[in-house]
């Protein structure tokens, strides 16, 4: 089954690279959308459901803290929710954790890490079957 | 305590512009494929001219410590990171792009400097302000990346 991703950065061409990323791997990707904020990306996530969130944490409007609140708030059992992010403190790797983020990824980043965490996240769905 | 760099200050304490001129590196290293070396003072006549305007970005942050990070490069510059960054270097990138691209990086400089002095304290950034500038602003820090100038000041309360 392909997986549809929800990328969440006000930086469009960070937007870009990290879909870039994904496009680059061998996984079978589905619909990539994207949002500049958390706000515009619970009204996505209220229309379409998707796999994976990869968001930003300093944002407008809403930023990813914010918006992994809400999304933790409606108990989403099987939605794979990763930062990336300049904030690499261990406070905000601890918050986000606690709201049931997954993987934390410091910007800058290598292509590869996305790469790696998503075939984690592949094996453990497969095991869980 | 505060310290405000610009061209009138004296030159910053090594400790003190150590770390930034090591998260410029490593952001120019590790998601634009380029190389940043520390570049002469005088370097920072060739930031902006007539015909050759240069974008700056800043970045505010608050958390145990407020201040600004201000990150001034070429537009050139600006084209070249957003090809690098995109992998593709046969792209063609807007003004909106390149503004984009130019406030990324002072973002990526902001936070891996922060996380690099302070990981166990949080920071919240604000969205990156980019103008256009025609003349050279003041700078407290000089680079260069892939041999363009690149400058930094910054403010800490």
């Amino acid at each position: 089954m392909p997986l549809h991703i929800l990328i969440v950065d006000d930086s469009a061409m960070m937007r870009a690279v990290i879909k870039r990323a994904l496009q680059q791997t061998d996984l079978d990707i589905g619909v990539v959308l994207e949002a500049a904020h958390g706000r515009a990306a619970l009204d996505i996530l209220d229309r379409q459901p998707v796999d994976a969130v990869l968001t930003d944490i300093n944002m407008p409007v809403m930023n990813g803290i914010e918006l992994l609140r809400a999304i933790d708030a409606r108990n989403p059992e099987h939605l794979l929710r990763i930062v990336v992010s300049t904030d690499g403190s261990t406070l905000r790797r601890e918050e986000a954790i606690d709201l049931g983020v997954s993987a934390y990824i410091e910007k800058p980043f290598q292509p590869e890490v996305v790469r790696g965490i998503f075939d984690e996240f592949l094996r453990a769905r497969a095991a869980a079957r | 305590m505060e310290s405000l760099m610009n061209s009138c200050a004296p030159v910053p304490p090594r400790a003190e512009s150590a770390p930034i001129e090591q998260a410029v590196t490593n952001v120019a290293e590790r998601s634009f494929f380029a190389f940043a070396e520390a570049a002469d003072p005088s370097a920072a006549a060739a930031l902006a001219a007539p015909g050759a305007p240069a974008l700056t970005s800043v970045v505010r942050f608050t958390g145990p410590s407020r201040g600004e990070m201000r990150v001034t490069m070429p537009v050139t510059l600006a084209r070249e990171l957003a090809q690098q960054f995109s992998g593709d270097p046969t792209l063609e990138f807007s003004e909106a792009d390149l503004i984009d691209m130019a406030g990324e990086f002072a973002n990526m400089v902001t936070g891996a400097w922060l996380t690099a002095t302070d990981a166990a304290s949080t920071f919240d950034l604000t969205a990156p302000a980019v103008t256009r500038d025609s003349v050279p602003p003041p700078v407290a820090l000089m680079m260069q990346i892939n041999g363009q100038p690149v400058g930094l000041s910054w403010r800490v309360e």
